[in-house]
């Protein structure tokens, strides 16, 4: 971006009194993130927080921007302006701005009157896709990785629904360990899984360049699959297949899915990606899709991910400490956290967690 | 409570009256303020204003939860009594002449001016109380404000008052012309205290707050600041109607001040009060929002760090002129 380097951008971007480690903040700047549904930018720009810095996202000419929520001429937060003739104006003094961040209009001038060069925002990379816009902030040329592959999101026999976003005051790295854990399911999610298993099955796992995969088969409910047949507060004893497959796909750095086939061959995916707001706190996005059933509406499934949802907050919110500790001897583990272990590793691989300071809860 | 000055700067500002209440809002109880990262505890004994460190020198209790009896403000923990000038007159068990001197309070010169109580926290520097004549000419009928916060720093609010182009897209709900540019560049002149600066607007029409957007009025908008963060602005619409504000911001942090507003007006006498209260109540109302969402929340004094444009004369001028005074941010 700009022709400046990861180093030169930190300088500039990195938020004072940011709870992120400045090296641990460098390093996921250069993934890229969710930073809004593509459904909230329409008319107004819209604006979020990433990585402790404020972000305002808009569309200007067909294309889709992200650029730093701060006015380069007094300061004032441009997501509480709005687009004019496909410009983003300042609420302030009504300067207006391109989707290139150059500005375009100084109402206060005379029209011929040239326009300062360095009055433009400071402009980040955007992707739009999976019905998500995603940010890099050091931009695509310093990227770490690529967007997580989710193409079976949109594929014709698919059908899918977003899950409600959410935000929680949750650590995104957390999130995505608690996403891709086994076995707390049994704990955490009776309610709306069913019986579950204690014992965690040996699966398998692979660690590519960016991503990770594990899988087993196993003992599985029909509550995933029939959750159409459980009217509401209804306690059923739900059939029990023999063989389900569980297939956990996971991109670097928040990127996870789940995809659950019974031997029918129903297939029920979950996507989740996390936003991280700041140390402590994420926006969750999550989509929901299955590719059988197509005729009917989401409705059941959506609504039983967010139960599932609100069962892992209950326990993941209030974890400590509020980051996930790099350092292996730091929290213990046992066998079936093979993953985590592999996460965190990878992780400090990125360069994460060289300078980590304890966060301490509000 | 934490420091969001730099030293330096705090030191500097500690140097000027600052208002901190109305003289009116002191009676039967003490009142807690916030100055410079400072709290303090102003209180009136029978002949006295008084403006303390908001401790009790003895166990650090806060000295505002307590009462005033007899004209002395009494410690809510153990019932010390503290008289004129911040004197512990009263300690449980000891003899009123024994009273260790330690247990008087650290107390700050204050000075009563519009109204106001304004103190004095470091080495007075001699810089003079904003002149507000028109405050006491008879012919305007004056009136205050409730105090506002603003969840910006004084600079900025400063800046936000003196500034001539935001009314077309900050105030296009009450007075402003929606992207309509005034005359440029203004009449703009410096002074040993202050800065000086006049335009006119071509503003909505708000002679009986009931007129349409359509509805427009020249009025000649003239601004005369006292450093560092007390405004005045005459508004003269022709026929002899002349409106003043006075707006003074008090720092309570850098990043956050209390804005003592108070307005007078030579027409509409007959007239109550509170139609025009609540107009300038939704005018400050459309300024803070705007602000509360600034970055920077103080402004930044490096004349480098923003753009300047040729209606920024004012601000650019403000800010040079801080920096000169040693102030840093």
């Amino acid at each position: 971006m700009n022709g400046k380097t990861v180093t030169e951008l930190t300088d500039v971007l990195y938020p004072f009194g940011s709870a992120f480690s400045k090296t641990d903040w460098a390093t996921l700047a250069c993934f890229w993130h969710p930073a809004a549904e593509s459904e909230e930018v329409a008319n107004k720009p819209f604006g979020t927080v990433l990585l402790d810095i404020r972000v305002v996202v808009y569309r200007s000419g067909g294309k889709v921007s992200a650029a730093l929520d701060i006015c380069p001429h007094r300061g004032a937060q441009l997501s509480n302006g709005e687009m004019v003739d496909g410009n983003l104006q300042c609420p302030y003094h009504g300067l207006r701005y391109d989707g290139s961040g150059v500005c375009t209009r100084i109402p206060a001038q005379k029209p011929d009157a040239p326009i300062p060069s360095h009055m433009r925002l400071t402009t980040f990379d955007t992707v739009e896709r999976f019905g998500i816009i995603w940010v890099n902030i050091m931009g695509a040329e310093n990227q770490l990785a690529p967007l997580p592959d989710w193409s079976l999101l949109e594929e014709n026999n698919t059908q899918s629904a977003r899950v409600p976003t959410e935000t929680w005051n949750v650590n995104a790295a957390r999130h995505a360990e608690n996403f891709n854990d086994i076995s707390h399911l049994a704990f955490v999610h009776e309610t709306t899984f069913g019986d579950v298993p204690y014992e965690v099955p040996d699966y398998s796992l692979e660690i590519e360049e960016n991503t990770m995969r594990h899988y087993y088969v196993d003992g599985g409910s029909s509550m995933t699959f029939d959750r159409r047949l459980t009217r509401k507060g209804e306690r059923r004893v739900p059939e029990v297949y023999d063989k389900v497959d569980y297939e956990y796909r996971f991109t670097f750095p928040f990127a996870s899915s789940l995809h659950i086939t019974d031997p029918d061959g129903r297939c029920v995916s979950i996507y989740d990606v996390i936003q991280p707001i700041s140390v402590k706190k994420s926006r969750i996005f999550k989509h929901s899709a299955r590719n059988y059933n197509q005729d009917q509406p989401m409705d059941d499934l959506v609504e039983f991910e967010v139960e599932v949802n609100k069962e892992d907050r209950e326990v993941i919110e209030p974890a400590l400490p509020v980051h996930v500790p790099l350092d292996p001897k730091e929290e213990y583990h046992i066998r079936a956290d093979r993953w985590s272990i592999a996460y965190r590793r990878k992780l400090s691989k990125y360069g994460m967690g060289l300078d980590v300071d304890r966060v301490v809860p509000d | 409570m934490l420091n969001s000055f730099s030293s330096s700067d705090r030191e500097i500002l500690a140097q000027y009256w600052h208002p901190v209440c109305w003289t009116s809002d002191l009676g039967e109880k003490p009142l807690p303020v916030v100055l410079l990262d400072t709290s303090l505890v102003i209180y009136r004994t029978d002949d006295d204003i008084v403006a303390a460190i908001d401790r009790c020198p003895h166990r650090g209790a806060k000295l505002s939860g307590g009462e005033i009896e007899k004209g002395r403000l009494v410690c809510p923990y153990h019932g010390l009594e503290f008289a004129e000038g911040g004197a512990c007159v009263h300690a449980a068990g000891t003899d009123s002449n024994k009273i260790p001197k330690r247990l008087n309070l650290q107390t700050f010169p204050i000075q009563i001016e519009h109204g106001l109580v304004w103190v004095m926290l470091g080495d007075d520097r001699g810089a003079p109380l904003p002149i507000w004549e028109e405050l006491y000419d008879e012919a305007f009928q004056t009136f205050p404000a409730p105090p506002f916060d603003c969840e910006a720093g004084p600079t900025r609010f400063c800046e936000n008052f003196n500034d001539v182009v935001h009314f077309s897209w900050v105030h296009s709900g009450t007075f402003g012309q929606k992207n309509y540019v005034p005359e440029l560049p203004y009449e703009f002149e410096e002074t040993k205290h202050g800065l000086k600066h006049n335009i006119v607007y071509r503003q909505t029409d708000r002679t009986d707050f009931e007129s349409s957007e359509e509805e427009t009025t020249n009025a000649l908008y003239s601004y005369d600041f006292t450093f560092p963060f007390a405004n005045h602005m005459c508004l003269d619409f022709g026929s002899d109607r002349v409106q003043h504000i006075f707006a003074v911001a008090s720092p309570v942090s850098a990043e956050t001040c209390r804005l003592f507003f108070q307005f007078g007006r030579n027409y509409d006498q007959d007239k109550p009060i509170q139609k025009s209260l609540e107009f300038e109540v939704a005018v400050c109302a459309e300024d803070l929002g705007l602000l509360k969402d600034i970055f920077p929340k103080s402004s930044p004094l490096d004349i480098k760090e923003e753009v300047h444009l040729v209606f920024d004369k004012w601000s650019s001028a403000y800010r040079r002129r801080l920096y000169k005074l040693g102030l840093r941010n």
